[in-house]
């Protein structure tokens, strides 16, 4: 949209006036499809038109475009009396139902058209607070500690994404919470003691264990004794405890008699689980740390899907904060040495507790609370018919925490060698103005604003606290202001929209690759002048793609994007595969993530996401796919295999799963799902106050067979003609996502053969998940303009709306001169005007 | 534009987030000479509301009047049926999303309704209700809240919209709400008073950037900024209520630091066992709470979601779930309304005497937001054709027809809340 630069008659004045109330103008309103005036015409008219006025409704006179919310509640009213098939009334002849569903669907589409006309906002950025996520990823990047988020009110999802500023709200309980975090951030960075500690390296040997067992063996024994004399006074129900002890004996002494428990521990060991754990303390100096463990597994040929699984967590605690697998290859006699890293931050638990990856948690958890003996005698038994080899763990080492680059608000960066207490006013006062600079994204703090700050300094000390605490009260104030807590180019009414600065500029790129603020460099550049030409621009975005600071923007876009959350109401335990363990559930999600990380580093094209001769994965996901000879822990670039189905978000098992319910398939989500990521035609929302399929009744027909009953309803037809096809071509993924040639039908007694064959909404047809994406490839212009949207939703902080047609057009005409690439795209949006302008 | 001016702001005040002395009750309402009737007791609203509706073939009752059978969803609340109604075919007519159940519950407004807007809310009616009935207490209102895990919500923080229909956030732990109200009383009064003052300085500096931000910004920045100062001036508001009460006698916590994690269940129990805390104190007479269901079917060992009960045929598994969250949301309610017949107020009259208490859901079941479920519980202050059950015009009587009776009951003056077209006859004729 061009804005008139001097309004030179009161015509131009007037438009400029009626764009900023944004009344959309009678040209820009969403008009009503002729199908749906032909439709009123033909089959209302009689008792709603120039004749008669049943009700007072006259559709003859209504307004045929939606230029305001009146109209649009008018049109809402009408698509609801259709949607409910209240109209035509009782004994009057029906509309054809093909007619119906068309006209239900044009008009749907209107409402939708207007409501996004008359939302948008004609570019506008709206200043905009960070969310939850970037204000953590901001005090990491500023100070280096971790702070607990979950104090914040949550952040408002608007289109998919976070990041919207016009839907982030601000109320009092946020202040408060951001002034009482910003303290605790101050208190975790610069501790009243001190410097940092230095790395400490601990090692635990899981031979202690076999020494608890031996000491146990007695008081079993006593216990055997006991039960022996209450069983011949005549009570027979010690029978079943005394064997349970007994048989605790005997799997103590089989324990320890085994050669490895002597130099360390063997998990899991039939009924016993010695599983090995460690903790790095209590209350741990925060930051990275380094973990190793030694271990084999015990066995001579070991197969080779084999994993140790590192929970980390509270004891028995049923949510744990996170679960990694590793690969073993390794023997008692040639053992490995896994090592990874995590994140100590004091809010997830420090406990990691080792084990083998396919005894299923929730049994373990399911018998550990049960005082019931026949429970745990079930367990005994369920695990000595556990026939995978055992695993030897010699020793677990943490080492922490890791030296890391200083963050440039950390204690060293701020004070140096100088204590608080050395500092004299005027050295406090660059102090403050230093952090308030770093804070507010390199914009000078106002003098009249420092003065303030200074005074609560000195009240304070005047009180007679700590010079650090007194420093400590000004700065907190810094973590609760506007021009740290919200980002934004500030632009007055009558100021022509015009190009970002360069500081602003950086600072929306370091958003939206890093979710962070601008490091040294980009600063620099934005300094330098370098990013007023597009090379400087573009060096720019390649280094920040480069950086491991990107994973941000790779694993929040996936995510929101793709509604990856949606996996966490899949409950593994309740999966209708037995193969669907807490391990696939959480690697498969790691695998999307994994994905896009892929496409990014080796720049590939972004129709990879529609289908790829490649897939993503490590090990574990390799062995859940059927693919051979995947070794190791990284997930890396494996060809697919000759006929496989699989490549692309379609074939991969998080998105097969979160489109359904983990025991079921949803082929209409799954439907929904392929028309919003993929082919850029997001359906409506389902109305409201229409009732839903009743499935239980249908009980020994196929979902595909239940859901024809979509298509007889004119009112369901509308919709689902479009979504539940796409559904059915991925019947093949059974609810995990994993391969079937036949499917049960909803109340499992029956099984057919799939039938995954159906058409586009266009029309063209396919048999299958292979042609589906060959269709959908034909239509990668909607798709890459879909995901263009998204990215740019989630890049610029508003919502996409018809004044940036020309936009995205230009970037998706970019994006397909070079080949796709998913750089390219990156790369087209940032160098926009949209994104470039205020 | 400013909004705030520091300069003739109180100086003296208090700590944010942090609270203080609480008077009892009798101690803090105004004291009557001999033999002088008591002065009449204070009135409070309560409004409850919560995910994804009801199993509504055993929700509602089947006949009006005041012999309904007690369907089974409500068979918990039987001890206290004199003293609640069922509300039936109450509609907010112009809500239209099948997933939000709580968005626009208090508001009744049309949130697409506004040119240039995607969303925009009204002002919840216990906000309109506060500015009344909070003039005299610590807290104009409490919003308590909960996470979203589950859905079934809709956009907000709580229950709870601003004048201007932006979302507040409301409290979601105990524990934190246990501070809010009880937290920090053994501070000695000097160190209140140094901190309410500090507190001030730490507003006064924020205003100095916050102005120089505000001085050049377009409509939408304004309105987002504006947001902020609006928050500002709620905690100066609260400030200000602090510096009357600081000399108060701290009132006994009733209860100890909840501590540990808390079941969903135990969890909305705490919540009311603040509540009626907060009531006893008189630190409050207007709360909302948006109340978590997701985890109730986990305490009660179903293994379905919210979602999933919306979507159940009579029979299922899920209906089954339905039914057993409803009565254990329900038995909540009762236990409640136990603790609020339980405080008294000065003329001898109880607390419940003088709420009225809303529970409800802007989701009847499946999506459907026609007809929602509507129970009104306590007597308003007297003079309520409690006990019964009031069937209204299917789709046709604004649920805000409610909230413009309950308003007038509490006494704010006004003849219009969102789309009312008149006050709900029935239980307040």
């Amino acid at each position: 949209m061009s804005t008139s630069r001097l309004p030179s008659s009161p015509l131009c004045t007037l438009v400029v006036l009626a764009a900023s109330v944004h009344t959309a103008h009678a040209d820009d309103a969403a008009r009503i499809s002729p199908n749906v005036t032909a439709f009123l015409a033909t089959h209302c008219a009689r008792c709603h038109g120039p004749e008669e006025q049943n009700a007072e409704v006259r559709f003859d006179t209504m307004p045929k475009s939606i230029a305001d919310g009146t109209a649009a509640l008018q049109w809402q009213d009408v698509l609801d009396v259709l949607n409910l098939g209240e109209m035509p009334p009782e004994g009057e002849p029906r509309p054809p139902r093909e007619e119906t569903s068309n006209a239900i669907e044009a008009l749907t589409g209107n409402l939708l058209e207007a409501r996004e006309r008359l939302a948008d906002t004609g570019g506008k950025v709206v200043v905009r607070r960070l969310n939850r996520r970037e204000y953590a990823r901001t005090i990491d990047a500023l100070f280096g500690v971790p702070v607990d988020v979950s104090m914040l009110p949550e952040d408002a999802i608007v289109d998919g994404f976070d990041t919207n500023g016009g839907a982030q709200g601000f109320s009092s309980l946020h202040l408060e919470r951001y002034l009482m975090l910003g303290r605790r951030v101050l208190d975790a960075a610069y501790p009243t003691s001190g410097k940092r500690p230095k790395p400490v390296r601990q090692r635990h040997e899981p031979e202690g264990e076999a020494r608890k067992i031996r000491e146990e063996i007695p008081r079993l024994e006593k216990k055997v004794e006991g039960f022996d004399k209450s069983i011949a006074a005549g009570r027979k129900d010690h029978v079943l405890r005394r064997d349970i002890s007994r048989t605790e004996i005997a799997l103590s002494n089989d324990y320890l008699s085994r050669p490895e428990t002597a130099t360390g521990t063997l998990v899991p060991f039939h009924g016993l689980n010695p599983s090995t754990w460690t903790t790095s303390g209590r209350e741990p100096p925060t930051g990275t740390y380094a973990v190793r463990v030694r271990l084999g597994i015990v066995a001579d040929n070991p197969p080779d899907d084999v994993f140790l699984q590192v929970v980390r967590g509270e004891y028995r605690s049923k949510v744990p904060d996170d679960i990694t697998y590793h690969h073993l290859t390794g023997t008692y006699d040639e053992p490995q040495t896994i090592a990874f890293t995590y994140e100590v931050d004091n809010l997830r638990s420090n406990r990691l507790t080792f084990s083998r990856r396919d005894v299923r948690r929730e049994t373990l958890e399911k018998y550990a609370d049960a005082r019931d003996y026949f429970f745990k005698y079930r367990l005994v038994e369920e695990l000595e018919e556990d026939t995978r080899p055992d695993l030897w763990i010699d020793w677990v080492e943490i080492e922490g925490p890791l030296p890391e680059n200083p963050a440039p608000l950390s204690e060293s960066q701020l004070f140096g060698d100088r204590k608080v207490a050395e500092l004299d006013d005027t050295e406090i006062r660059t102090l403050v103005e230093r952090f308030a600079y770093e804070a507010f994204r390199h914009e000078t703090p106002d003098p009249a604003y420092v003065d303030r700050l200074i005074a609560i300094h000195d009240a304070s000390l005047e009180r007679g606290d700590e010079p650090l605490d007194a420093l400590k009260d000004a700065l907190t104030v810094v973590l609760a202001t506007p021009r740290f807590l919200f980002l934004g180019e500030p632009k007055a009414d009558d100021e022509p929209r015009g190009p970002l600065s360069e500081r602003e500029i950086a600072v929306r790129l370091a958003y939206f690759l890093w979710s962070a603020p601008p490091d040294e460099d980009l600063y620099r550049a934005a300094e330098s002048g370098s990013l007023r030409s597009d090379e400087g621009l573009a060096e720019q975005v390649e280094r920040m793609l480069d950086s491991p600071r990107s994973r941000a923007f790779v694993e929040n876009f996936a995510t929101q994007w793709l509604e990856l959350d949606r996996l966490q109401a899949i409950d593994p335990s309740a999966a209708a595969s037995p193969h669907y363990d807490e391990a696939v559930h959480r690697q498969s999600r790691r695998e999307v993530v994994a994905f896009l990380e892929t496409m990014m580093r080796d720049n590939r094209p972004i129709t990879s996401l529609v289908e790829s001769d490649f897939l993503v994965v490590d090990a574990l996901m390799a062995e859940f796919y059927g693919v051979d000879r995947v070794v190791g822990d990284e997930f890396r670039v494996v060809p697919r295999p000759a006929g496989d189905p699989r490549g692309g978000l379609l074939g991969q098992s998080a998105i097969l799963t979160l489109t359904g319910t983990g025991d079921r398939t949803s082929p209409v989500e799954r439907g929904a799902f392929v028309l919003r990521k993929l082919l850029n035609r997001p359906p409506p929302p389902a109305p409201a106050n229409v009732p839903m399929l009743d499935e239980e009744t249908v009980g020994t027909r196929s979902i595909r067979e239940t859901l024809a009953r979509h298509q007889t309803n004119p009112q369901c037809a509308s919709c689902h003609r479009r979504i539940d096809p796409l559904g059915f071509a991925l019947e093949n993924f059974d609810p995990v996502g994993r391969w079937r040639e036949e499917v049960r039908s909803v109340d499992g007694s029956l099984t057919f053969p799939v039938n995954a064959r159906g058409t586009m909404p266009d029309g063209r047809s396919f048999a299958g998940p292979l042609e589906l994406k060959q269709r959908l490839l034909e239509d990668r212009r909607a798709f890459t303009e879909g995901l263009a949207e998204a990215m740019m939703t989630y890049g610029l902080g508003r919502s996409i709306g018809f004044s940036d047609q020309e936009t995205v057009a230009a970037i998706v005409a970019e994006t397909e001169e070079r080949d796709h690439r998913l750089r390219a795209l990156i790369h087209a949006i940032v160098r926009s005007e949209a994104f470039r302008t205020r | 534009m400013l909004h705030v001016d520091p300069v003739s702001r109180r100086a003296v005040l208090r700590g944010i987030g942090t609270t203080l002395s609480l008077p009892l009750l009798e101690s803090f309402l105004p004291r009557t000479a001999f033999g002088a009737p008591a002065p009449k007791p204070p009135k409070r609203a309560v409004f409850l509301s919560y995910s994804w509706g009801v199993a509504e073939d055993d929700w509602f009752p089947k006949t009006a009047g005041a012999d309904y059978e007690m369907p089974r969803c409500l068979e918990p609340l039987a001890r206290h049926r004199e003293d609640f109604s069922v509300l039936s075919h109450l509609t907010n007519k112009r809500a239209t999303n099948g997933h939000w159940g709580c968005t626009t519950w208090l508001t009744s407004a049309d949130v697409n309704g506004t040119p240039g807007k995607q969303f925009q809310n009204g002002v919840s009616v216990d906000q309109v209700a506060a500015r009344k009935l909070g003039v005299e207490t610590r807290f104009e209102s409490l919003e308590l809240s909960c996470p979203t895990d589950g859905g079934g919500f809709g956009p907000g923080l709580s229950l709870a919209w601003s004048e201007s229909g932006s979302p507040i956030a409301g409290e979601t732990s105990p524990v934190a709400l246990y501070d809010r109200l009880f937290g920090a009383a053994e501070v000695p009064l000097q160190e209140r008073q140094y901190r309410l003052r500090k507190d001030q300085s730490v507003l006064d500096a924020i205003l100095v950037d916050a102005r120089g931000l505000h001085g050049k910004l377009s409509k939408p920045d304004r309105e987002k900024i504006d947001e902020y100062f609006q928050s500002v001036r709620d905690v100066e508001r609260r400030i200000d209520k602090a510096e009357e009460w600081l000399e108060r006698p701290k009132p006994e916590a009733p209860f100890g630091r909840p501590g540990g994690k808390l079941s969903t269940s135990d969890t909305i129990k705490v919540m009311y066992d603040l509540m009626a805390a907060a009531i006893r104190t008189d630190t409050t007479r207007v709360i909302t709470y948006r109340q978590p269901v997701e985890g109730i079917f986990a305490d009660l060992g179903f293994k379905v979601g919210g979602h999933k009960t919306t979507h159940c045929p009579r029979g299922s598994e899920a209906y089954r779930a339905s039914i057993a969250r409803d009565r254990r949301q329900i038995e909540l309610l009762a236990y409640l309304i136990d603790q609020l017949k339980d405080i008294k107020d000065p003329d001898g009259s109880t607390v419940f005497d003088n709420s009225l208490v809303v529970y409800g859901s802007g989701i009847r079941t499946n999506h459907h937001l026609t007809d929602t479920p509507t129970l009104v519980a306590g007597h308003g202050g007297g003079g309520l054709n409690q006990g019964r059950s009031y069937v209204y015009e299917s789709n046709q009587t604004p649920l805000a027809n409610l909230w413009l009776s309950l308003l007038r009951r509490v006494g704010v003056d006004c003849d219009q809340f969102a789309d009312s077209d008149g006050t709900l006859p029935g239980l307040f004729a």
